[in-house]
């Protein structure tokens, strides 16, 4: 079993009496990948806030690299690369503003015009974030995301917005990255680009998990998926 | 990177953010204006009355002006949940509260000082007194240290309302009951100054408060920024 990179038990979130994510549990070892899905409102955006140390869990247990969350924060936050539906930049700002800001905030000494080439920002370096279209906007999320070579990736819907070669390229990036070491969380709609990206799926049903299992079974994670969102 | 490191590129952040959008200043040197124009026509002040009143008139000019102030500071922070990303920075959560804190307080001490010339201007008084630069330094000091304490306490309280729909109401309900201690100290020290007088007291109250609001937003900001 590879060392545990990141470790949930019992984690529970309540908003008022409501549960969206109840007593889930969840190890991710190094170089590993667990692709999570469920329909809308099913918990993954809560979940993966959760294991971002974003959003306080109601009842129990996070471990980064086996230590517990108590310990392991603030220092663990360098080690996290997470993107939700939002894009966590400042509009006023330009992107490179933006990348250089979050590059300060992580001691991170990556070159910034390769970070921007390496994204295909550099036309768009110097423009505000609110004036990007909506998949310049997820290039430029993703680049802040990982420019500090996060070793634990919690990625929700990261290929939303992008076109065909921006999604094999993310694509690409995310294996070179696990076989790097680093350790991928997954929320997305999309099996077929996030099954091949990982090796476990997890299929959560309001806040519940009713299926653990090795992506190797596609068929019983279609069927445990389409239960899970009819609207499929 | 360490927490001040941190405290200062956030700060940075904000004042580049404010020399890009202008958004705020501009906002708050308007309000501020406004309040000293709408004074200046309703109360027909000759000289001696608008000196009995500037430090009261200026002061609450300040506590709209930088309320408003306050409301915009988190504004882009909640737009794209770009706080989220600050939240993700591998240090203490408290250094988001002093990197908001150094970039308002400048920000209204920025506004502080053309409102308190305007009100010269307007009222025709000289509120630095009979020492022009001794008056001036007293009347800078307890601009700053009001400016500093009112943001002290005002970032928390954004902080606690820029997650809630009724931001705009909750804010000057929740600050200004809280802020009224450092209004009448700034007033009495305002007062103080014109006088000639020694504004050390007035001074000192505004410090201890700014530390008693530091160290209590210190303390509480993270369960503020993640409920």
């Amino acid at each position: 079993m590879a060392p545990e990179v990141f470790r949930a038990e019992g984690l529970t979130r309540k908003y008022r009496e409501s549960a969206v994510v109840s007593g889930v549990a969840l190890r991710i070892g190094e170089g590993e990948g667990v692709c999570l899905l469920g329909g809308n409102g099913a918990g993954k955006t809560t979940l993966i806030g959760m294991a971002a140390s974003l959003i306080r869990p109601s009842a129990g247990a996070l471990f980064y690299g086996g230590i517990p969350a108590a310990e392991a924060l603030p220092a663990a936050r360098g080690r996290i690369g997470y993107a939700s539906h939002r894009s966590l930049l400042y509009p006023e700002l330009t992107v490179r503003q933006n990348l250089a800001l979050h590059r300060r905030l992580h001691g991170s000494a990556a070159d910034l015009d390769e970070l921007l080439a390496a994204w295909r920002l550099t036309l768009w370096a110097d423009t505000p974030a609110s004036r990007l279209s909506r998949g310049t906007a997820q290039r430029a999320t993703l680049a802040r995301a990982l420019l500090h070579e996060p070793t634990l990736l919690l990625l929700d819907e990261p290929f939303a917005g992008l076109d065909g070669p921006s999604r094999d390229r993310l694509a690409a990036r995310l294996r070179r990255a696990r076989a790097g070491g680093a350790a991928l969380l997954l929320a997305t709609h999309d099996l077929d680009r996030g099954l091949p990206l990982t090796e476990r799926t997890i299929v959560l049903h309001r806040g519940k998990k009713v299926l653990d299992g090795p992506n190797t079974d596609r068929a019983a994670i279609e069927r445990a998926y389409t239960a899970a969102d009819p609207a499929r | 990177m360490g927490a001040v490191r941190a405290a200062l590129a956030i700060a940075g952040k904000d004042l580049l953010g404010e020399a890009r959008s202008r958004e705020r200043v501009p906002a708050m040197l308007l309000f501020a204006a406004l309040i000293l124009l709408v004074m200046h026509f309703a109360a027909g002040l000759d000289g001696a009355g608008a000196e009995r009143l500037a430090p009261g008139v200026l002061q609450t000019a300040f506590l709209l002006a930088g309320t408003l102030g306050l409301y915009r500071s988190f504004a882009p922070e909640t737009e794209a949940l770009a706080l989220h990303g600050l939240m993700l920075a591998p240090v203490d959560r408290a250094a988001i509260y002093f990197g908001k804190l150094l970039s308002g307080a400048a920000l209204l001490f920025l506004v502080q000082v053309p409102v308190a010339l305007l009100y010269e201007l307007l009222f025709a008084v000289n509120l630095s007194g009979g020492s022009a630069v001794r008056g001036s330094l007293a009347i800078g000091l307890v601009l700053l240290c009001g400016s500093f304490g009112f943001t002290a306490l005002g970032v928390t309280v954004a902080a606690i309302c820029a997650s809630t729909s009724a931001r705009e109401v909750l804010l000057p309900l929740l600050l200004f009951p809280l802020a009224a201690p450092l209004l009448i100290a700034g007033v009495s020290g305002l007062a103080s100054a014109m006088a000639g007088e020694p504004v050390w007291e007035a001074a000192r109250f505004l410090l201890l408060a700014s530390t008693a609001f530091v160290s209590v937003s210190w303390i509480v900001f993270e369960f503020v920024l993640e409920p």
